[in-house]
């Protein structure tokens, strides 16, 4: 069952081949870079994505788009959403396929955001263990009928951080607080970590990365003492443990893996590679509910979809002339920064040929690393510890306010600024952090101007 | 020992049956077809003025969401908000709607067109029209301009750059050209619509949008439904957008079912749905659609559309209970007409009009006489304007298309089999003139 998805997903990419593209040495993407700054600049096809493939794409952004609907429905194609979920498309997370936010205050709902729960203790592959009746995140929503799991509010502690040079930023950190928890309490050892979404293009380029690649920048970490390591994670596709890339605690090892599991997380929809649906034991009306499919999502369906967030462009970096900007990416540079959001990476081979030897500047070094105590959530996966974060990418970062309407940084979206995000670096990233705190402010500032041509 | 704890607290809840479903106080089940985009914001608005009070979406298409709105307590929906003013029609007819307050800054026609119930069961909530979609700027290395007509589309220059809607396929189409056939008269309307789609390329969704298409270039005209190009071009896409000389107005609608759950619930939400502050949110880049509230209008950019103002308001006069009736015989015509012998149509037309070149070069009456009678063939409609409202052919509209199909299929083979030795006996230089 499992390789059926694989080998929908090869199949799109079989048949053709693409020449060498001219590539700009300097594009954040490679040859899929777009010179776009626009709102749309997150949702653009690859300028190298071959024209035979372009309707699957367009196919897949439908699918990315549409608003799933509650089986039984005539529209079969896009029904079973469900029994509970977070949001009912992958675009209501996603907006604009940007990064998500949290709520301001108590009384606005996570719309952009999820909270993962486990329990004490590992999964027979060594993954987080679900909650036995909220399963492994929290689903806020249901179809007419049934209950949805519960809900999940956030409070804001504030408290005042002052640069040496005398500049206040406020930091905040959320309290996750529930409420209507329709089946029973968490359980006071009940382990949670909210997290917005993250955006969601060039991620093609970063899958292209080549496994060897991370090994060695985790050695070239280890090395450095930045920690950098790599998680090892169950891979269900490949039945095998595998190294992890994606999610923000590198817990998955694909885009196939990445996006199944989401349908079924996020949306209660199945597919081939997760075929039953979302419902704990305690969930009866869940268990009972209809369902649109075995599985709901045809491997053609979540084929296109992938492909779909493999081949969106990354936008070209902006300003890089400014020489403000370049004072800044010194600053960077010399704070260490680059030892983690490394600059450039060199893909190597996909089954989308045009991935493939690629220099691209996603700023990433897909690694885990121990970000210490305040940004720490106590909860384990794989490899990762409660204290691990990914280092996540920072290309198109300049442009997430023009295209969502928001800042929100880190893991759980508390910083509203990047000062706020760097001042919460700390563990393998504290010294970076001390070097920002100690720079003078024209460097400072200098810095943040760099990162908003990104 | 944890786990142990955890697996207690399951088999106790096993034990004791189903989870309670404790449910929120506050919310409103509203279902709906729009984007998520439009419901994304409105949902935020929404909860942000209502504290307390969750917003809670439904999706289904208009076909869909009637058998389920029709089944016993319509599945707890209490708002339903959607463009399907045939579904809100037939609710009402059926008595599940509630009535809607009163508000008398919000206009319940356009021109003489009724946009909301006059029972107040629902109300329209937006507006939308129809026009052109254009890439500027490949138009303008070809020395075009955006049509600014729809006898526009017909013309040569035009051959193989727009792209045109298949209304049997594409859920905005039939209104605009039922607009079409009801402002310019049905033969006449039909005369246009069939001369504009010789020139094109068919548009049916499953891939690009007409706005992907016609911001890559892969052609340069996009008829189109206003807010698909007007948010396109809000988000950055490099084409303008042209209300052509005929337009008229799509409203969506809302209205609170009768079975309604959270009935005071979904009294705000349709309440703030009208309001200025909602009605504001139509001009979001991501929404660009037209407000119901006239008052709104000073502080959207509409495009300069306001279907208020009398000057368009005069001019928008149209059956929309006919249109309803005749929606499938419509679509199933223009399949016959257009959609199911498009490359025999395209070849009438480039032969058409390369005769009427000829003609008017050469100031042969002979060839122009021909080829108005091979333009009239092409445009011929199997089913007159009388014909197109009776009862009848509705409802076997699609067991006649192969009858219209042959007689359609003669009159353009005549034609063209008229025009070609006429223009066989052109000189190719003169020919190869005449198509330039």
């Amino acid at each position: 069952m499992t390789s059926r998805a694989r080998v929908a997903l090869a199949a799109l990419c079989a048949g053709w081949a693409l020449g060498a593209m001219a590539e700009a040495p300097s594009a954040a993407g490679g040859s899929s870079t777009i010179p776009d700054a626009t709102r749309e600049a997150f949702a653009q096809p690859s300028p190298a994505l071959p024209r035979q493939l372009r309707e699957s794409f367009f196919l897949g952004r439908s699918l990315f788009r549409q608003v799933w609907v509650v089986a039984p429905a005539m529209d079969r194609d896009v029904s079973g959403l469900g029994p509970i979920f977070n949001r009912p498309s992958c675009a209501a997370c996603h907006l604009k396929n940007g990064r998500g936010r949290a709520p301001d205050h108590p009384a606005e709902k996570m719309s952009t955001m999820l909270v993962r729960l486990s329990i004490p203790g590992i999964d027979a592959h060594g993954g987080p263990l679900p909650h036995p009746a909220y399963g492994d995140q929290l689903n806020d929503s249901a179809n007419p009928g049934i209950a949805a799991e519960g809900q999940a509010r956030i409070t804001w502690q504030e408290h005042l951080e002052t640069l040496p040079d005398g500049e206040r930023v406020s930091l905040r950190r959320p309290l996750v607080r529930f409420s209507e928890l329709a089946y029973g309490p968490l359980g006071e050892d009940v382990l949670v970590s909210p997290r917005i979404a993250p955006p969601v293009f060039g991620l093609g380029l970063l899958e292209a990365v080549p496994e060897s690649t991370l090994q060695e920048l985790a050695a070239h970490s280890q090395a450095l003492g930045l920690g950098g390591r790599l998680n090892r994670v169950w891979d269900p596709s490949r039945r095998a443990m595998v190294v992890g890339r994606f999610g923000w605690k590198a817990n998955s090892a694909s885009l196939l893996t990445q996006t199944a599991a989401a349908f079924l997380g996020d949306l209660g929809i199945t597919s081939s590679l997760f075929p039953d649906e979302n419902c704990t034991m305690v969930q009866a009306a869940c268990s009972a509910a209809p369902s649109a499919g075995a599985p709901e999502l045809s491997d053609a369906r979540l084929a296109v979809t992938i492909l779909y967030q493999q081949s969106i462009a990354v936008p070209a970096r902006r300003d890089s002339g400014n020489p403000k900007v370049a004072r800044g990416e010194r600053a960077f540079a010399s704070a260490g920064c680059v030892g983690c959001h490394v600059p450039e990476l060199l893909t190597g081979g996909h089954p989308l040929p045009f991935l493939s030897g690629q220099h691209i500047h996603p700023y990433t070094d897909l690694l885990l690393h121990d970000m210490g105590e305040g940004l720490a959530d106590h909860r384990p996966d794989f490899l990762a510890s409660g204290r691990d974060w990914r280092t996540p990418p920072l290309w198109g970062i300049g442009l997430g306010e023009h295209i969502n309407g928001h800042r929100a940084f880190l893991h759980d979206g508390r910083a509203r600024t990047y000062a706020e995000a760097i001042l919460w670096h700390d563990g393998d990233a504290g010294p970076s952090r001390e070097a920002f705190r100690a720079m003078g402010k024209a460097d400072r500032d200098a810095l943040l101007e760099f990162l908003d041509s990104l | 020992m944890r786990v142990a704890g955890h697996l207690k607290a399951l088999l106790a809840l096993l034990l004791a049956g189903a989870a309670s479903a404790g449910m929120a106080e506050g919310r409103v089940v509203v279902l709906t077809s729009y984007p998520q985009e439009t419901i994304s914001l409105f949902e935020a608005a929404f909860e942000k003025a209502n504290p307390g009070t969750r917003l809670e979406i439904v999706w289904r298409m208009p076909r869909d969401a009637m058998p389920y709105l029709l089944d016993a307590g319509s599945h707890g929906v209490d708002v339903y908000w959607s463009a399907s003013a045939r579904n809100y029609a037939e609710l009402a007819a059926k008595d599940l709607l509630a009535p809607l307050a009163a508000d008398p800054a919000l206009p319940e026609r356009i021109g003489r067109f009724p946009i909301s119930d006059p029972g107040l069961r629902y109300r329209a909530s937006e507006i939308a029209s129809y026009g052109f979609a254009c890439n500027e700027s490949k138009l303008r290395a070809d020395r075009l301009t955006c049509p600014a007509t729809w006898a526009d589309l017909a013309k040569p220059g035009y051959a193989g750059r727009i792209l045109l809607p298949v209304p049997s396929k594409v859920g905005f189409a039939p209104l605009m050209y039922e607009i079409l056939l009801q402002k310019l008269g049905w033969e006449a309307g039909w005369k246009v619509i069939a001369e504009a789609a010789a020139n094109s390329v068919l548009f049916v969704p499953g891939g690009a949008f007409i706005t992907d298409r016609i911001g890559a270039g892969e052609e340069d005209v996009g008829v189109t439904i206003d807010f698909f190009a007007k948010s396109a071009i809000a988000n950055g896409a490099p084409m303008t957008f042209v209300y052509p000389d005929v337009i008229g107005f799509s409203p969506a609608h809302v209205a609170i079912l009768a079975s309604a759950p959270h009935p005071d619930e979904a009294h705000r939400y349709v309440e703030f749905l009208l309001s200025e502050e909602g009605q504001r949110i139509l001009a979001h880049p991501d929404i660009r659609k037209l407000p119901v509230r006239p008052s709104a209008y000073a502080a959207v950019d509409a495009g300069g559309l306001n279907p208020f103002d009398p000057a368009r308001s005069a001019a928008f006069d149209y059956d929309m209970a006919a249109a309803q009736k005749r929606q499938a015989l419509v679509n199933a015509l223009f399949d016959a007409m257009v959609s199911d012998r498009h490359a025999g149509l395209r070849e009438l037309s480039q032969a058409i009009q390369q005769a009427e070149a000829l003609a008017q070069q050469r100031g042969d009456a002979n060839l122009a006489s021909a080829a108005g009678r091979a333009r009239s063939a092409m445009s011929w409609v199997p089913v007159s304007a009388m014909e197109s409202i009776a009862p009848d052919l509705q409802k076997n509209a699609g067991e006649r298309a192969v009858a219209w199909g042959r007689e359609i299929d003669a009159r353009r083979e005549g034609a063209l089999a008229e025009l070609r030795p006429l223009l066989s006996r052109t000189d190719p230089p003169a020919l190869a003139q005449a198509r330039r």
